[in-house]
């Protein structure tokens, strides 16, 4: 494991320990409130974990998305439910004979992870990766496997996400009472929201040689709006503006691929333009990102739907 | 006993704690959390398995990385389903008994 200092195992154990134990926490804490605590500090622990297992990138994602994020969305949805006045019903409905039934499965699957763990060969595509990387036109090689060698998946995830916000949006019913935030809270959105933005950039611009990404700089943007949504409680997004912004990034991915036909193959950018080219799918898909993970964070549409009055 | 042991180990007793509290819990809400942590198992597992080898590799690192969006996305749309659930007809637990 060259490249990687692992001597220190005793913080390796001790991170261990402390991401079983919020999981813990998470999953059979008697307060609903807890649980989710537990689970947003298990996503920033994880974040460090990442780190210290040399996956940069997912670190960043896991603070920003699986815990920033996800956390927001995890404590909206907790308030609506507080809102009317129900308990948190932590009752488990298998009876405690049950329980320890299931703890063997789960004993099982522990320690067949333990084992795989050590059994599996260590193949891998590292080395290959980074030897073909001067034809992908970025220099960093989670960038190349996510843009360049693996498109096609990436293209997918855009649509995953598209397809969950347009049924958010279907779905879902806001409503929004615009209120101007207190002194203190304003000030500091005043301070915060601007470098979430000057933060997007950065990463979205550094993906191309060093961590990040369209994925980190769309979270990041996404941030930045919905602490303006929870700000301001407001949301001066209409139709055309929303449906423009969540296609945008599918459909600028799904063209250049498909123009790609034209000069080689399906989404496989030639060497000299792959750079550029590379660049603009990830704006594009840092637009649509942000835009889906705020109108799934919202919960809905905030234009009136036909036939409704907007209370 | 690798130096990666206490990383197989949480991801195994990770996955496993989610799997116990999906089955076991009634609130929606706590099932939600409960497959987050079952997710949050798997990529324990396949960013370990990514970091043996001479350096790390990342095809694990892009496949973490597209699972967390997922995760997301898919936890999101479920916590708008379980909110509409809620407003048009009071329902927060899968129970068939209970009282709403």
């Amino acid at each position: 494991m060259a490249g990687i200092e692992l001597g220190a195992a005793a913080f390796d154990w001790l991170l261990a320990t402390m991401i079983v134990v919020l999981a813990a926490l998470a999953a059979f804490a008697r307060v609903l409130l807890t649980a989710i605590a537990g689970l947003i500090a298990l996503g920033l622990v994880l974040a460090i974990a990442w780190a210290r297992l040399g996956a940069v990138d997912v670190a960043i994602a896991e603070a920003v998305l699986g815990s920033g994020v996800l956390g927001g969305m995890l404590l909206k949805a907790w308030s609506g439910f507080a809102a009317s006045a129900v308990d948190d019903d932590a009752s488990m409905h298998v009876a405690p004979g049950a329980l320890v039934l299931l703890a063997l499965p789960a004993v099982l699957i522990a320690i067949g992870t333990v084992y795989a763990g050590h059994s599996a060969d260590a193949l891998g595509i590292g080395d290959a990766a980074r030897a073909a990387i001067g034809a992908t036109g970025v220099s960093h090689p989670v960038t190349a496997v996510l843009l360049d060698y693996r498109a096609l998946d990436t293209l997918m995830e855009l649509a995953v996400l598209l397809v969950a916000a347009l049924a958010a949006l279907s779905i879902g019913r806001i409503r929004l009472r615009a209120r101007a935030p207190e002194p203190a809270l304003e000030a500091l959105l005043r301070l915060v929201v601007p470098l979430l933005i000057l933060v997007a950039g950065v990463l979205l611009w550094r993906g191309a040689h060093a961590p990040g990404g369209a994925f980190h700089a769309g979270a990041a943007l996404a941030a930045a709006a919905i602490l303006v949504l929870l700000g301001w409680q407001q949301l001066a997004i209409g139709r055309a503006l929303a449906f423009a912004g969540l296609a945008l990034g599918v459909t600028v991915f799904s063209v250049l691929g498909a123009l790609m036909l034209a000069l080689g193959g399906l989404l496989d950018w030639p060497a000299e333009h792959a750079g550029s080219l590379i660049l603009v799918v990830e704006i594009a898909a840092t637009i649509s990102i942000a835009f889906a993970l705020l109108l799934l964070f919202a919960g809905g549409a905030p234009w009136p739907r036909a036939g409704e009055d907007q209370r | 006993m690798s130096a990666l042991t206490p990383y197989w180990l949480a991801a195994g007793i990770v996955f496993a704690i989610g799997f116990v509290a999906l089955i076991a819990s009634a609130h929606g809400l706590r099932k939600v959390l409960a497959v987050s942590l079952m997710t949050n198992g798997a990529f324990i597992f396949l960013v370990a398995t990514g970091t043996r080898g001479e350096s790390p590799d990342p095809l694990t690192h892009a496949l973490v990385l597209t699972g967390i969006v997922i995760s997301v996305s898919a936890t999101a749309l479920a916590l708008v389903l379980m909110r509409r659930l809620h407003e048009a007809w009071g329902v927060r637990t899968l129970d068939e008994d209970s009282e709403q």
